[in-house]
């Protein structure tokens, strides 16, 4: 038997109580390299392991708030939970989710809460998730296998001496009643990666948790850093064009940013005890200040072109960011200013509520679905019945729905996604856009998405790029609005 | 033929989107706004210094409102 076999028969084997564990928290204790080994054998039987997750997470509602107020009981097989469970939004667990917040607890799961996700989403509106322990674990599990993956094709993510820039939004955003920490997903994320990648960071953890830095002078503070060090070669960004901006700060303030290394300073308004505690922790470097300024010389600039960034870090060598939908678009940009040797890696397709797919190729916006992270359902863009993991068609757009280990039970995401393959008969799924965005003419409805496909078209076929693309509509017609490069 | 600053025929653009459109929809586009690089720069910029995490700082593929004059550098 598989080591991922006995992890599942020990989750499923269990009396549901306070100390059981969830099958991703089996998972999680199994070495990476021997379930990495395994992965095969899982990705053979979807279908398997999808059953059992929705039967694990259903018997952890049992007992909870919204388990008695929606009848789970009914649900004793898949086809009950098929032919009768409703498909919910947001709205449907905002007052369970404010009752957990202000401290009662077994609103929408048994289990302990280990923190809560606080989002804005695309949407800018505020929005908080519960995350059980189960649905914390599932997510760590998720990144440790991508960690698995990522380092068999790039193993520059396991040397030490190779520095990490990771960008995210880390700092803890409030406490909620009961003093759990209340964070954001990408924060977490980060949070979760730095435990195992410690010094490997460029940026120290007390810069990111340094209360008091404007969000531009952040940007130049992660810019002076990243300049300061020769050794910087992977950068970790959801969104490539946050590191496409500090790429701009150094073009424009880069004579600026010599002097700080120069001197172990930032020339930016920060608290006293935070300015102290971060000189500390970065001494003056003249040798790299003189290295800098020497090019700077040559120039009247450190950034004219790729070439330039070859020279400032020899060692970059690899990008880790979103390449799918209107993000991968901004990707591709920044990615064109780079050397073209650097290796770009998908970051991975995930959402606040769960982290939902594991890339598995190098300059690909797809990822194999994680069976193990959530029960997957996929609904067929023109109506009818949702559709399991293991009965989708390849090529087809679907909106997603999950159900998961922290309590959302067929949630819509409102996100669309599409299979591209198959790995063993689990599919891969690239996310395409939101299914909230579209424009609706003579009663056509029309995804973003399906603009953005199109484009992509024109841009191969005309040899350009659009470094913007939206659409807009009034009670003329829909507008686009776009902005190109020649190639 | 319009030509941006960027040297982009974009008649020729609006063109194929058009074919390309209604050969699937059977809808033409009213018009195409071409925007400044700023207009990018600023809703980006106004996304990152305002408090979100990764998902809140894309930008949006469908808009609710008209980009300002100030704006839009060209229209065809």
């Amino acid at each position: 038997m598989l080591q991922y076999e006995e992890a599942m028969a020990r989750a499923l084997g269990q009396q549901r109580n306070k100390e059981a564990r969830t099958i991703p928290e089996e998972m999680f204790s199994i070495h990476p390299k021997q379930l990495y080994a395994e992965m095969p054998e899982l990705l053979m039987d979807c279908e398997c392991m999808q059953k059992q997750v929705l039967q694990e997470i259903l018997l952890c509602a049992q007992g909870s708030a919204y388990a008695r107020e929606h009848d789970f009981r009914r649900f004793t097989s898949l086809e009950e939970w098929r032919d009768h469970a409703a498909v919910t939004t947001y709205e449907d667990y905002r007052p369970y989710i404010e009752r957990e917040l202000a401290g009662e607890p077994r609103q929408l799961y048994t289990g302990e809460t280990a923190l809560f996700i606080a989002t804005t989403g695309s949407t800018g509106n505020i929005k908080y998730f519960l995350e059980s322990k189960a649905g914390n674990t599932a997510k760590q599990l998720v990144m440790s296998v991508r960690g698995m993956y990522m380092s068999e094709l790039l193993p520059v993510t396991l040397d030490m001496d190779a520095k990490n820039l990771t960008i995210s939004n880390y700092a803890p955003v409030d406490n909620s009643a009961d003093g759990k920490l209340v964070v954001r997903a990408s924060g977490q994320t980060a949070r979760n990666m730095r435990k195992k990648t410690g010094t490997m960071n460029l940026l120290p953890v007390e810069f990111w948790e340094a209360p008091g830095i404007a969000a531009r002078d952040r940007d130049y503070m992660m810019a002076v850093y990243t300049l300061a060090e020769v050794r910087f070669s992977k950068v970790f960004c959801n969104n490539l064009i946050h590191f496409g901006r500090i790429l701009d700060r150094i073009v424009a303030e880069g004579q600026q940013m010599i002097e700080d290394i120069r001197h172990g300073d930032f020339s930016v308004e920060l608290l006293p005890e935070v300015r102290e505690q971060l000189r500390r922790l970065f001494p003056a470097n003249t040798q790299r200040a003189d290295g800098l300024q020497e090019l700077y010389d040559k120039k009247g600039c450190l950034i004219t072109g790729p070439e330039d960034i070859a020279t400032i870090w020899p060692a970059l060598s690899m990008v880790s960011c979103w390449l799918s939908a209107s993000v991968g678009r901004d990707a591709r940009e920044v990615l064109r200013r780079l050397p073209a040797g650097i290796k770009c890696f998908e970051m991975g397709y995930g959402a606040s509520e769960c982290k939902l797919n594991i890339p598995n190729e190098l300059a690909s916006a797809s990822g194999i679905a994680a069976p193990f992270a959530c029960f997957f359902e996929f609904r067929p863009l023109d109506g009818g019945a949702p559709l399991c993991m293991w009965e989708v068609t390849d090529g087809v757009c679907y909106e997603l729905l999950v159900t998961t280990y922290s309590g959302l039970y067929r949630y819509n995401l409102q996100d669309i996604v599409r299979i591209q393959g198959f790995t063993g008969n689990t599919p891969n799924i690239v996310f395409c856009g939101k299914s909230s965005e579209f424009v609706q003419i003579d009663g056509e409805k029309i995804y973003g998405h399906q603009f953005a496909d199109l484009i992509r078209q024109i841009e191969k076929k005309r040899s350009c790029n659009f470094d913007l693309m939206q659409i807009y509509k009034n009670t003329e017609g829909f507008f686009m609005c776009w902005r190109a490069k020649t190639r | 033929m319009l030509e941006s600053k960027d040297a982009v025929d974009y008649t020729a653009l609006k063109q194929e989107l058009d074919e390309q459109t209604e050969r699937l929809w059977g809808i033409i586009s009213s018009g195409i706004y071409v925007v400044k690089q700023s207009y990018k720069d600023y809703q980006f910029t106004v996304r990152t210094r305002e408090d979100r995490g990764a998902c809140g700082i894309k930008l949006p593929l469908v808009i609710s409102e008209e980009p300002l004059d100030s704006e839009i550098e060209m229209r065809i």
